[in-house]
């Protein structure tokens, strides 16, 4: 007789499962040709680009890859451009938006000379690739350049808050500069309203330089526990993931959960759960869009932005039992956990 | 002619099919039953040991989860969250799971989901009594409290947490049970199976030849040698009415041979007196024998079309204890009660359609053609069922499959009427209404075990293969009609209507009994008693075979009530007790409420059935006999049928619309309130009518 009960003590197991099948074994090139790819990256190799390789390995794609590193700088960007044009490569790969911009140009940029255009590009970890103009759409980029989608969809990220407990008033705290957490906070107001759950958007106070002030968060946090909010909402911000450490401490001596859309915060601070695409699992689905576009010649201008169909729940126990909130059993059973803050 | 004719009778007279079928019935009965008791002794074997080795596993798991919460997540057991639903999900994967509890002394109240509330008392006292007794250790003893059977897995290293895994006493017995039913249903269909074939093939090859024989062997006996009997079969029968053909064209030739010398010798003599008295001689020996002529035996016997009819009923009957189950999956809006009766409806409308209006179809175009056209025409629907889209492509199948079921029924009518006289015209229908029974019982009750495990639209392709064995049968068996033998197509005008529609005693017992009887029929058996027993929690094969009980209740009753019937003749009286019957059956739910209540109102129906068909039909023959002179009998046999059959149309709405306004319950007691009424009319239309027949005596 058959059981069925979850059983999720693995780490990744519901994770790793891919919308698009990844079993298709490509037909390798030329051996003495291996595919040229150059890849473009932000902060340094991520576990996406070694999703990225292992997918290409398994699939018996021979490729060779140039790896250069922005380091978090937009403007390193320049000479590497030149370089790109000058060796030509099958594919452009780059990571992150400001990578993504800086290389390829937004679609109605008014020096495209500036840009590689007419190369095919890949881009991953774009949380707002319509936004950026990056592409014309997900279902037809319209340019030289295709990608993966990594956010997980709001409306999973909220069942995911409500499964874990019926919270009747989230808070978020974001960067009003940024393009990607206003789209966020925007789609996010949006999302709630078939819900019962209230929001309370609080930006982030400007300093003197028109940027937002990390010395305001502290206090911010304060504020949205006293107006009441029982949970506070990390989107794709990349301040408030720059700024995460102080974020959660302050959240979590305020007694309030935390819950994050992107996986930094979950990685680097005390932020007790969320609902993020897996970068090796990305970096998977990355390396089966570079094998329509290498082996079997798709144009990436009418390759569609590709999809996780499953996304991680993870869930920090340490922060768990500091707020004293545990997740439900039916979340144990397929939560991967994080017991122990991890180093940056 | 009724040589022919009469071999279409089921013949028990020929001791021939008795003894076959009473040895090959116990040969397969010994065979079945002792396999079936093997099967049931080694599954009995496995069960228990299966059930517990599954208790172990689930326990473990659970545990070990509940465990990996408690001890490696450090979350204090008290304060675990969303146990409920985690049970929840379980136990609805897991039927044969009783309940969980979740026990640790510290708790105020344990994790319980699944204990029924009348055994919670008596289970917590023993889990809390074995928490003192059984303190330090890992292994908790199996505690039998309740009717349940708990076992208990320590969680984690903390031995005071035990989860209880809890399943029902009852449960190995009722799977037990279960399958003993199914292979009791398995037996009884393959009897009914087995004696139809076997029936079938010594009519044909035996029992029809050996008539006809007998009936040539008469005439010889008569003085007629006129005969040839038709035989196609290479048997030891064919060869026996070939060694007869060969006798009878041997005593032709002779005759021919005798007439001529005796012409040659009357031309030889001289004497007129001599010639006229060798003359004389001849002619007498041709008045008393009968060599020329040439009479061929008629091949067609009502008895052919049995099986291939069978075969097509049993293939539509197959879906019968699930189409409304079914419906309502693919409704567009499942608790719409109107909706889900709609495809039954069009079915039997389509088929009303097609009978009436197709009437003349079997003349035009033979029997034969017309049954193998129906059953195309269902092949069709059933493979289309198969593939169903959704509710309304479902109701053109269903439409298109019940023109095939119109299509099936007039061509078998007509066969069975161009094979008939004045005399065995009874024995005919005999063959026919058999057929539909053993269908009806078949049908359901093999459906149901089918369904259950391969699902709805898969059984419809069952239904398609059956239904082709019937098309390649009739292909084979059946022959297309001799041009010369037609039959007389019913036309039923204005006149004869208006007389019919006058005459009360025909209305009492076509609108109160006939009708009545088929809308409960519909509304009840096709529609609300699948649906109901489905809400009971009964499964597929257990719905089939409460199904079933109608046809096997309907024979039963019909055979016994026959010859009461012909002895007594109170046919009227029959006919309103079998409508109370009905009545009374569904009316009984009102009481209580329960899938026993449910059979017996089935089992009701089916001995109304039993009790009112044949004298309903022995009733509009006695009207036809009053009206001879004004309309055929066949005609006024033709409008009741007609009637009769809007009562099948009318079933399922009337049974909808109660249901939309009260609940299942509900509609089959307000069927019952319909029936009742019915029969008061019946009584009351039945006393005006004798007594306007004893004014117009006087």
């Amino acid at each position: 007789m058959p059981i069925r009960v979850k059983i999720g003590f693995t780490k990744f197991v519901a994770a790793c499962l891919l919308a698009a099948g990844l079993s298709d074994p490509a037909i390798a090139q030329n051996a003495t040709q291996p595919f040229h790819i150059f890849a473009v990256l932000w902060r340094g190799e991520t576990e996406v680009e070694e999703g990225f390789r292992a997918y290409l390995t398994e699939h018996n794609i021979p490729f060779k890859m140039t790896v250069r590193n922005l380091d978090r700088d937009r403007a390193n960007a320049p000479p590497i451009v030149a370089e790109i044009k000058r060796t030509r490569p099958d594919l452009v790969y780059t990571w992150g938006t400001g990578t993504t911009s800086s290389i390829f140009g937004a679609l109605d940029t008014e020096s495209p000379q500036k840009f590689v255009r007419d190369l095919p590009g890949l881009f991953v970890l774009v949380a707002y690739p319509l936004a950026a103009k990056l592409v014309e759409s997900y279902a037809r980029p319209g340019r030289s350049l295709s990608g993966t989608a990594f956010l997980s969809p709001l409306d999973a990220q909220l069942n995911t808050i409500r499964s874990y407990h019926s919270f009747k008033k989230i808070a978020v705290i974001y960067d009003r500069t940024a393009s990607n957490s206003r789209i966020n906070v925007a789609d996010l107001r949006a999302a709630v309203k078939t819900t019962d759950i209230a929001l309370i958007e609080l930006p982030v106070p400007l300093n003197a330089a028109g940027k937002s002030d990390a010395s305001a968060i502290v206090g911010l946090v304060r504020q949205a526990k006293e107006q009441g909010a029982e949970l506070l909402y990390m989107g794709p911000d990349s301040f408030i993931s720059r700024h995460s450490k102080d974020y959660t401490a302050a959240a979590i001596a305020n007694k309030m959960p935390t819950f994050s859309a992107t996986e930094a915060p979950l990685r680097n601070s005390q932020t007790m759960f969320g609902l993020v695409s897996d970068y090796y699992t990305v970096g998977k689905l990355a390396g089966l869009q570079a094998e329509r576009i290498l082996v079997h010649k798709q144009a990436p201008q009418d390759l569609p932005v590709a999809h996780l169909s499953r996304y991680k729940l993870w869930i920090n126990m340490d922060v768990a039992h500091q707020i004293g909130m545990y997740p439900p059993m039916n979340m144990i059973s397929v939560s991967d956990f994080q017991t122990s803050v991890g180093d940056n | 002619m009724n040589a022919p004719a009469q071999a279409a009778q089921i013949s028990w007279r020929s001791g021939l099919l008795r003894r076959l079928s009473i040895l090959a019935v116990a040969v397969l009965l010994v065979g079945q039953a002792s396999v079936a008791w093997f099967a049931m002794r080694s599954f009995e074997d496995q069960l228990e040991p299966q059930l517990s080795q599954k208790i172990q596993d689930m326990g473990r798991t659970v545990a070990a989860q509940i465990a990996y919460a408690t001890d490696e997540l450090a979350i204090p057991v008290v304060d675990l969250v969303g146990m409920e639903s985690f049970f929840d999900e379980i136990l609805t994967d897991n039927r044969d799971i009783e309940y969980f509890i979740l026990y640790n002394p510290a708790m105020l109240t344990p994790f319980v989901r699944g204990l029924p509330q009348d055994s919670f008392a008596a289970v917590m006292d023993a889990i809390s009594a074995q928490a003192k007794a059984e303190r330090n250790t890992a292994e908790k003893s199996a505690l039998h409290v309740g009717g349940f059977t708990n076992v208990g897995f320590t969680v984690g290293q903390n031995y005071r947490t035990v989860l209880y895994v809890g399943i029902s006493d009852q449960y190995v017995r009722s799977r037990l049970s279960e399958i003993i039913y199914e292979v009791i249903t398995v037996i009884l269909v393959s009897w009914l199976v087995t004696m139809e074939f076997l029936t079938y093939f010594i009519n044909i090859r035996i029992s029809a030849p050996m008539e006809r024989l007998e009936s040539a062997l008469a005439h010889g006996a008569r003085g007629g040698f006129s005969y040839h009997l038709a035989s196609k079969t290479r048997d030891e029968v064919g060869q026996l009415v070939k060694s007869f053909n060969a006798l009878l064209r041997a005593l032709r030739q002779r005759f021919e041979e005798f007439k001529f010398e005796s012409q040659e010798l009357e031309g030889a003599q001289i004497e007129d007196g001599i010639a006229a008295k060798i003359r004389k001689v001849g002619a007498g020996i041709e008045r008393k024998f009968k060599f020329s002529g040439g009479d061929r035996a008629n091949m067609q016997t009502a008895m052919q079309i049995r099986v291939p009819l069978f075969l097509f009923i049993f293939a539509e009957e197959l879906s019968r204890s699930f189409l409304p189950i079914f419906i309502t999956q693919l409704s567009p809006a499942a608790d719409n009660s109107m909706l889900t009766g709609m495809p039954i409806t069009l079915f039997m409308f389509a088929a009303a359609m097609i009978t009436l209006l197709g009437a003349g179809l079997a003349d035009k175009f033979g029997a034969r053609r017309v049954f193998l056209a129906g059953i195309i025409a269902a092949v069709a629907g059933y493979l289309g069922t198969f593939l169903v889209q959704g509710y309304y492509d479902l109701i053109a199948w269903r439409i298109l499959t019940g023109a095939g079921y119109g299509l099936t029924f007039i061509a078998a009518q007509a066969w069975v009427t161009e094979c008939a006289n004045e005399e065995n015209r009874a024995s005919g229908m005999a063959v026919f209404v058999g057929a539909v029974f053993a269908g009806a019982i078949c049908g359901p009750s093999i459906g149901g075990i089918i369904a259950n495990r391969i699902g709805f639209t898969a059984t419809f392709l069952v239904s398609a293969a059956l239904a082709l064995v019937s098309a390649y049968v009739s292909y084979k068996v059946l022959q297309d009609r001799s041009a010369e033998k037609k039959t007389k197509s019913i036309v039923i005008g204005r006149n004869e209507w208006q007389v019919l529609l006058c005459d009360i005693r025909f209305l009492a017992v076509t609108v109160c009994s006939a009708v009545t009887g088929k809308l409960i029929l519909a509304g009840f058996l096709f529609y609300l008693a699948p649906l109901y027993l489905s809400e009971l929690g009964n499964n597929q094969s257990s719905i089939g075979r409460i199904i079933m009980l109608y046809g096997i209740a309907t024979v039963a009753c019909t055979t016994l009530v026959a010859r009461f019937a012909d002895r007594t003749k109170k046919y009227a009286l029959l006919v309103g007790l079998g409508g109370v019957t009905a009545a009374v059956g569904c009316l009984a739910l009102a009481f209580n409420v329960s899938t026993t209540m449910v059979s017996v109102a089935v089992l009701a129906l089916g001995l109304s059935h039993g009790m009112a068909l044949t004298p309903q039909l022995a009733i509009v023959q006695q009207v036809a006999d009053r009206h001879r002179h004004i309309i055929g009998r066949a005609s006024v046999v033709g409008v009741y049928r007609l009637i009769e059959r809007s009562g099948l149309i009318l079933g399922p709405l009337v049974a909808g619309a109660l249901v939309a306004g009260f609940d299942y319950v509900g509609a089959i007691i307000g069927l019952g309130i319909i029936g009742f009424a019915a029969m008061l009319m019946y009584f009351g239309l039945s006393y005006v009518a004798e007594q306007t027949d004893g004014a117009k005596q006087i």
